[in-house]
């Protein structure tokens, strides 16, 4: 399964860097409405006969590429509020985990619809920038707890205090020495929380109040396949499809990854 | 003038006081041997020496290196000295290096940490450090982790680390405890050739009373976080004062003795300590005076005890 996740991963990536530019343009009118499968239109048109290989292609860039910001952003946030809550002052420690805390009692979607609806957006680009924003802020509460978490287990660790004896900082013995253990298990953290990042931009498409039209958006596809179910329902198929296979890879992925970086599993996944 | 000199160090956590006024000197290119129990405070010394007593420890006395009072030092100025001026060298190699980075980085680490060399030049004199410390192919060596590594290798690396900034004084916190007793001699054999390299003043913390007895030029008893006995090994050794320290050496096993000695009851928890000598509830020759604590008195020329016993006071 975890050779499955890579590849269909792979694809979707693949497609997403070059499928739009091969295919027709995912924005305009390029044939007929409701086309079917075949040679000029691989999965067929919409209900405004846009392309829909074309969209979803272009659609895996925006989910992607939305999902991968979002989950740096986290990463950059959580690790350094992480560590600071095990090596910071109690002043700057306390307050950091108690609002950490604090944030895991929102739920998130909804955090994240206060958040758009509050920053009123005037055009595609700030919609996509005000979805980054929504998403990262409801992302990073659980690499803190992550990062807090193991960052304490290493740092009272003999070689840690090995590199301070000799001289070292504690930002140089952080970084250089408690941090580089993290990379393999947020490694695989992070593909699972990838996959909720992407599941999560998706349901605000699906709602309308994530990414904006003409940009086309798994979730936004599928929202409007969903109108043209009885008529046409392998329309709505192919976005759902995509969806859940780039979910269930990624969690694959993540699993597989959480296996071998955990040498007491001996790469079993 | 001794490289190290330490004068009425305590340390307390609370209420709790873990060394309760200790007073010693390191001399340059020599060993001072530190036995004890776990638990007397031996490697709290250490630490407060190295200033990284952890976190709500408050030291109080004088530790003077070279004539500068250290204690009240800020922090920034203790991490200049430390691996530079004072280094250590921990119990277990095994848990000493980082798994996940190749030793010849570890000891290159040091370079870079105290002079500003390019990661070229502190890789090169790393490369030579593992060299002189005596672990074959050098070059190859330095690319290992930690893991591809025997124990006497790794506490080689550590050694190495320790002695990377040519310290003027070393703790070595039970460097052999964890290895075989074949690899013991050659480890202890390598600190002393570098501690005479260097002329470093060396503090061997061992609860193996034959290791300090076969490097240490000086050696101090430590009972419940105070120097008990204190006086060249030798002397030591031929002719214990405290009673504390002969049951010690009456505990060593020899082929001529039937069954082991052991001293009857527990060391004291430092806060139930009561007033008077803290050895007394444990001490078969204990009388009335012991009821007040004795404080380091000479036995005879250079060697000191803290007992009321044939004392006279």
């Amino acid at each position: 399964m975890f050779w499955f996740g890579i590849s269909f991963l792979a694809v979707v990536v693949l497609v997403a860097l070059i499928g739009p530019a091969v295919t027709h343009s995912p924005f305009e009118k390029v044939g007929t409405p409701f086309a079917p499968t075949g040679s000029q239109f691989w999965l067929g048109t919409d209900e405004q006969g846009r392309d829909i290989f074309a969209r979803l292609a272009y659609g895996a860039r925006i989910s992607l590429g939305i999902g991968l910001t979002v989950q740096a952003l986290a990463l950059v946030v959580g690790i350094t509020l992480g560590t600071l809550g095990v090596y910071g002052p109690n002043w700057i420690r306390v307050p950091i985990l108690r609002f950490t805390d604090a944030m895991f009692a929102f739920p998130d979607v909804l955090l994240a619809i206060l958040i758009i609806g509050v920053w009123s957006t005037t055009n595609q680009a700030q919609s996509i920038l005000a979805v980054i924003a929504s998403l990262a802020i409801t992302a990073w509460p659980s690499v803190v707890r992550l990062v807090r978490a193991q960052v304490a287990t290493y740092k009272d660790r003999e070689f840690v205090l090995a590199s301070q004896a000799l001289g070292a900082s504690t930002f140089y013995s952080v970084t250089r020495h408690v941090l580089p253990h993290l990379g393999g298990i947020i490694l695989a953290v992070s593909m699972v929380d990838l996959a909720g990042i992407i599941l999560a931009e998706s349901a605000l498409s699906f709602l309308g109040i994530g990414v904006q039209p003409p940009i086309p958006s798994w979730g936004s596809m599928i929202n409007q396949a969903r109108l043209d179910m009885a008529s046409h329902p392998v329309n709505l198929v192919w976005p759902c499809l995509v969806l859940s296979l780039t979910i269930f890879s990624l969690n694959f992925l993540g699993d597989g990854l959480r296996a071998l970086s955990d040498p007491k599993s001996q790469g079993r996944s | 003038m001794p490289v190290i000199s330490v004068r009425g160090l305590k340390v307390k956590f609370g209420s709790t006081q873990i060394l309760r006024g200790v007073d010693f000197d390191l001399e340059a290119g020599q060993t001072l041997g530190v036995v004890g129990e776990s638990g007397c405070g031996k490697s709290m010394t250490g630490l407060t020496l190295m200033g990284m007593v952890p976190h709500p420890g408050h030291v109080e006395g004088s530790i003077r290196l070279e004539g500068r009072e250290l204690l009240g030092l800020p922090e920034r100025e203790w991490r200049n000295l430390r691996g530079d001026q004072i280094a250590m060298v921990m119990q277990d190699p095994f848990s000493s290096l980082n798994p996940v980075m190749r030793v010849g980085d570890q000891i290159a680490e040091v370079y870079q940490v105290h002079s500003a060399m390019s990661y070229r030049q502190a890789h090169a004199k790393a490369v030579e450090m593992i060299g002189h410390v005596g672990i074959p192919d050098p070059e190859r060596s330095a690319r290992k982790f930690p893991h591809e590594m025997s124990g006497g290798q790794r506490q080689r690396i550590v050694i190495g680390c320790a002695f990377a900034g040519r310290p003027k004084a070393l703790i070595a916190d039970e460097p052999t405890t964890a290895l075989d007793v074949t690899i013991q001699a050659q480890i202890l054999e390598l600190l002393g050739q570098l501690q005479a390299e260097c002329k470093t003043a060396v503090m061997l913390i061992s609860h193996d009373i034959g290791v300090i007895g076969e490097v240490a030029h000086r050696m101090a008893v430590f009972y419940a976080g105070k120097i008990v006995e204190t006086g060249p090994t030798e002397r030591v050794l031929r002719s214990p004062q405290h009673p504390y320290t002969r049951a010690l050496l009456a505990a060593l096993p020899s082929p001529e003795k039937d069954t082991l000695e052991s001293i009857p009851g527990q060391p004291p928890r430092f806060e139930e300590l009561e007033s008077g000598c803290s050895f007394a509830p444990r001490c078969p020759f204990r009388f009335e005076k012991c009821q007040v604590e004795p404080e380091l008195m000479v036995a005879e020329p250079e060697h000191s005890k803290a007992c009321w016993l044939d004392s006279q006071n």
